[in-house]
């Protein structure tokens, strides 16, 4: 039999801040534990939440960008439930007024994993619908040795936004693509810089599997806390096949909470002691509705940049780039802006992103999140090859060297001796010894057979290790077997 | 209109109060009256009322993201029954 | 006449006149409380030497300049205890100051101590205190109310000049009542309430318990105000209400009179010294006018589902890991959180989280919380719709004078209706002035509540001091004895 998989995805972003969602306390990763708390974040006896502005416009912003539909007015609720690190033994969140409600997320070939961006599923252009998204604050971190455990409270209270996407994603390479197109669009709003190194985006996974045609969905299990977008992929893969293979032995799945061990690569029921879940959500009584409409919604409608498939568009027609040369540059606005820079000062827009793509994606780093060199050096190195100054073969090397040395390309040219001959004499008097040295394929061209002359083109590279410019050599050689009549 | 029966356990696991007998049963007599005294409210006709997020003329009072100073570390830690290289200790926590 | 016995408004005569100096005030202060104190407990923390050091620098010049005053346990002083009278929070130092304390010590006012209380402000007698009963001044037998009751009792026995107290459903008022003192209910809103430890958010309020209405203005003046740490602060101006005292006029002004406020079960002494007052504001020149509240009776129900349910979130940061007591037999952590506050709240605490943690729990939600948040906005609008027609109103505070020591303690329900006056007030987020009106034969003060609408304190203020002056008011020394 046939099965599909159902799959719901729950993320947790943090915000750009420089504040907690609910107090002054500054956020920073790494600080020393408990140094960056307050009475408020503390939950301290008699401390008040106040509400950063900031992170209220930010999610706004981001269901701007998400086509959601944002609520006149905002309402935070108390739940409740007590965990060491949770300092006020309830969490301030969102329940039933969220700020923002609907919307989606279109997934894009590139934005599948490689091995899958073939696959018919990649190309579908699928829209993942979106649920809400709304507005919390976040926990303190804990840390467990032998029979006790310790809790630092520099990370409680800073804001998070959950997103909560329709169970509209059937594979975990979709999945995949739709953390990614998520991911980006964030990056793009600067809303987030989705750092999952530093827990910046955080999922809860929810899945269940049913035979294909089967109407009735299967019993769903929730995967927690997964920390970066290729455990969503491998977490997923290996929970379907685990519930396929219990369908298949005729058995049943119970629903319950996992864990995902990624060095393992399997899931584990989370060992939780836990009492019923009953959230108590009320409005909390020490905070003010919030009017959405009017200034917040306007300071976030003025921060919404140029979305990606917008950008796309407008870099293929601007440019005259290919589908698959936008959607690269596009799919990272640094990326994006650093190629509209160099390519402002170059000649051949193609070549730039060409370099851009080809050499440099290729060499850069996985990790690497800037481009370490000015973008100028991109526009002078296509301006030298379409001068004829510097052969392309040459320029590729150059981009490594770029990159490496972090020097300029005239530079570079001028250090290793790079330049190309384009010196008429010079290559005038090479390509008259190639002529004599290949009566062979002179014979040939003159029989009718052009392609020939490619032979006798590469004589005079060869003999001018690849420096000759291979435009004025073609011309020259034409012209001289012409001449030969 | 019946009496409300509270299930008191439920509810002390709920609020992490552990009860002993004597209260669970003292607790329960107790909620029992007040619950039934609480019932008069289902006279009230309720239909009528919208609740509305707040007033005329209301406005937003959100504070600006500017980062202010902390605790220190002394006083933050000062109050904890026990703690440990900076971190509050607790018993374990199961995950 | 003794220095212990003066007002606040009499001592910044002398204080800005250099005739009293801030040191000799203090120390003329601890004298007393060393003399009274150990007949009525209103103290849970005195600090004699950091008031005298500061009693030494302080500029008389400022509105309170040199003024001892009393805190109600639940308010946070940097650097000393903040108990709420409970034992999960021993030996708790809080590291901060609530903003009506920054507030005072900027006025230049003198710390003296903190106040006794019902634990976490949840009682209408100070007997659910972790350190113990506070007496009523005029009978040692007999309970000061409460929750505020050891700031009514310091203030009455005039063991404190002023205090501070909190009042969520008559906590401030229903002890001044039973002490025979001032006591005030700011507007919701008024006054910040950052730093109060939370008892029901959407209804605490900190105010003055006083001697005079002056005093009351006086120090309502210096503590309201727009707080930005606190949502819920109303950037309201703050009235200069002491020089508004005396610019009331009563020609034109119509005094409501609601009936459900004078009910079958109303002591009669009580109805008659209340009915006195009306006579004598109508006698002044004011209009009398029966009005109605018609949600009245629904009061009490309402609040104990809205003020439990924050409760039981708003205590459920105390879990001995950050601060407060820890239980020192746990088998694991739930066995730990049970155990831990089990063993640090009192029975009263308990009781009302318990209550409160029901109404909020799976399916109850709308016919508990929500139909009481309805209710809430009918008591809103009966009173809006009264405040068409009347500027204030006059009602008993409470139904019956303090009572025995123990009467209530075991029957919850007849303890909270004992707050069944003052709680709609709190509910519909306006504000409540309590002035002694008179005594019972026992001896026992009564007290007037005087209610006016939102932001009118003005009006209620004025009303008390023409009433306090009209009478000769002069604050009594109480017997401080058993009868
Ligand atoms: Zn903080």
């Amino acid at each position: 039999m046939e099965y599909e998989a159902i799959i719901g995805l729950e993320v947790h972003v943090q915000l750009k801040t420089q504040t907690k969602l609910f107090c002054g306390c500054p956020i920073e990763y790494g600080a020393l534990p408990n140094s960056r708390v307050c009475p408020i974040c503390l939950g301290l006896p008699g401390a008040l939440p106040s509400p950063n502005k900031q992170a209220i416009i930010l999610t706004i912003q981001t269901g701007l960008m998400l086509g959601s539909e944002i609520a006149p007015r905002g309402k935070f609720d108390r739940k409740n439930y007590f965990y060491p690190d949770m300092p006020k033994n309830y969490q301030i969140s969102q329940y039933d007024q969220p700020l923002c409600k609907g919307g989606a997320v279109q997934l894009y070939p590139l934005a599948f994993p490689k091995d899958a961006q073939k696959d018919p599923q990649a190309q579908s252009r699928k829209k993942i619908r979106l649920v809400r998204i709304h507005l919390e604050e976040d926990v303190g971190k804990s840390f467990h040795f032998g029979d006790y455990s310790g809790i630092d409270f520099n990370r409680a209270g800073t804001p998070l936004m959950e997103i909560v996407s329709e169970a509209d994603i059937r594979s975990p390479e979709e999945a995949f693509a739709y953390l990614t197109a998520l991911r980006q669009i964030l990056r793009y709003g600067n809303v987030s810089d989705c750092d999952m190194e530093k827990g910046q985006l955080r999922c809860d996974v929810n899945v269940s599997v049913k035979p294909i045609g089967e109407e009735k969905w299967g019993t769903k299990c929730e995967i927690k806390n997964l920390n970066s977008i290729s455990a969503v992929r491998k977490a997923l893969k290996y929970e379907i096949q685990r519930q396929i293979h219990i369908l298949e032995l005729g058995g049943e799945i119970s629903q319950e909470t996992l864990r995902w061990d990624d060095l393992k690569g399997q899931t584990f029921p989370m060992r939780t002691k836990e009492y019923a879940h009953d959230y108590r959500y009320f409005p909390d009584p020490d905070l003010l509705t919030i009017l959405t409409e009017g200034e917040l919604i306007e300071e976030a409608q003025k921060r919404i940049p140029e979305l990606p498939e917008e950008k796309k568009q407008r870099l293929s027609q601007h440019y005259g780039l290919t589908e698959y040369q936008a959607s690269v540059l596009a799919s990272d606005p640094q990326l994006a802006d650093f190629f509209e820079k160099a390519a402002a000062q170059s000649a051949n827009k193609v070549s730039v992103a060409n370099f851009l793509i080809n050499d440099y994606l290729a060499v850069a780093s996985e990790s690497e999140t800037a481009i370490p060199i000015p973008p100028e050096y991109f526009s002078e190195l296509s301006n030298l090859v379409d001068q004829g100054k510097l052969h392309m073969k040459q320029a590729k090397e150059i981009v490594k060297l770029m990159v490496t040395e972090k020097k300029s390309p005239t530079l570079i040219v001028q250090e290793k001796g790079l330049a190309q001959i384009t010196s008429l004499d010079t290559l005038d008097a090479i390509c008259k010894e190639a002529i004599e040295a290949n009566p062979k394929s002179v014979a040939d061209y003159r029989s009718g057979k052009t392609a020939a002359i490619n032979a006798i083109k590469g004589y005079v590279m060869k003999k001018t290790k690849g420096q000759a410019n291979p435009k004025i050599v073609h011309e020259l050689l034409e012209k001289k077997l012409h001449e030969l009549g | 209109m019946e009496k409300p029966s509270i299930d008191i356990q439920y509810v002390a696991d709920l609020a992490r109060i552990s009860l002993n007998e004597e209260e669970k049963k003292m607790f329960g007599e107790q909620f029992a009256s007040i619950l039934g005294y609480i019932e008069k409210l289902k006279e009230v006709k309720i239909d009528d009322v919208v609740l509305k997020g707040e007033e005329e003329g209301f406005k937003n009072n959100l504070r600006e993201d500017l980062p202010q100073d902390g605790l220190a570390t002394e006083d933050v830690l000062r109050n904890a029954p026990h703690h440990a290289n900076n971190l509050f200790i607790v018993p374990k926590i199961i995950e | 006449m003794n220095l212990f016995e003066y007002t606040i408004s009499e001592l910044r005569r002398l204080l800005v006149r250099k005739e009293l100096s801030p040191t000799e005030l203090t120390e003329a202060l601890f004298s007393r409380i060393a003399e009274v104190e150990p007949k009525i407990n209103a103290y849970n923390y005195i600090n004699h030497e950091r008031a005298i050091e500061r009693a030494k620098t302080v500029n008389v010049d400022l509105p309170l300049g040199g003024i001892p005053i009393a805190i109600k346990d639940n308010i946070n002083v940097r650097a000393e205890p903040c108990r709420c009278a409970s034992k999960i929070l021993e030996g708790y130092l809080s590291p901060y100051n609530a903003t009506v304390i920054e507030k005072l010590i900027k006025a230049g006012a003198i710390l003296v101590g903190r106040t006794n209380m019902d634990e976490f402000a949840m009682g209408s007698s100070t007997e659910n205190s972790a350190t113990g009963l506070t007496k009523n001044p005029w009978d040692l037998q007999r309970v000061p109310g409460g929750s505020s009751g050891g700031s009514a009792a310091a203030v009455a026995s005039h063991e404190a000049f002023c205090a501070l107290g909190s009042d969520t459903g008559g906590s401030i008022r229903q002890p001044a009542s039973f002490c025979g003192c001032v006591g005030l209910k700011p507007t919701y809103g008024r006054v910040s309430r950052y730093g109060l430890t939370a008892f029901a958010s959407s209804l605490d309020q900190i105010g003055p318990l006083t001697k005079t209405v002056e005093d009351a203005a006086l120090l309502l003046e210096v503590i309201s105000g727009f707080d930005p740490n606190d949502n819920t602060s109303e950037k309201m101006p703050v009235p200069r209400f002491s020089e508004l005292l005396e610019t009331l006029s009563l020609k034109n002004m119509v005094l409501g009179v609601p009936k459900e406020y004078f009910i079958e079960g109303i002591d009669g002494e009580v109805r008659e010294a209340i009915n006195k007052a009306i006579a004598h504001f109508e006698s002044l020149g004011a209009k009398i006018e029966e009005v109605s509240l018609p949600h009245t009776p629904y009061a009490v129900a309402t609040y104990y589902i809205l003020a439990t349910a924050e409760a039981s979130a708003n205590l459920a940061r105390f879990d001995g890991i950050r601060y407060g007591r820890r239980s020192k037999h746990y088998e694991d952590l739930l066995d730990y959180y049970g155990k831990t506050r089990d063993e640090g709240f009192g029975s009263e605490v308990k009781r009302r989280i318990l209550l409160g943690t029901y109404v909020l729990s799976s399916g109850y939600y709308d016919a508990y919380y929500l139909r009481a948040l309805k209710v809430k906005e009918k008591i809103k609008q009966d009173f809006s719709s009264v405040f068409k027609k009347c500027q204030a109103l006059l009602t008993p505070t409470s139904p019956f004078c303090a009572f025995r020591i123990g009467e209530k303690s075991n029957d919850p329900l007849q303890m909270y209706l004992a707050d069944i006056f003052t709680i709609a007030v709190n509910l519909a987020g306006i504000c409540g002035l309590s002035i002694p009106c008179g005594q019972s034969t026992e001896g026992l003060p009564i007290g007037l509540q005087i209610i006016g609408p939102a932001w009118k304190e003005e009006v209620i203020l004025a009303l008390g001091h023409l009433y306090q002056k009209s009478t000769g008011w002069k604050p009594p020394i109480p017997p401080l004895e058993k009868t």
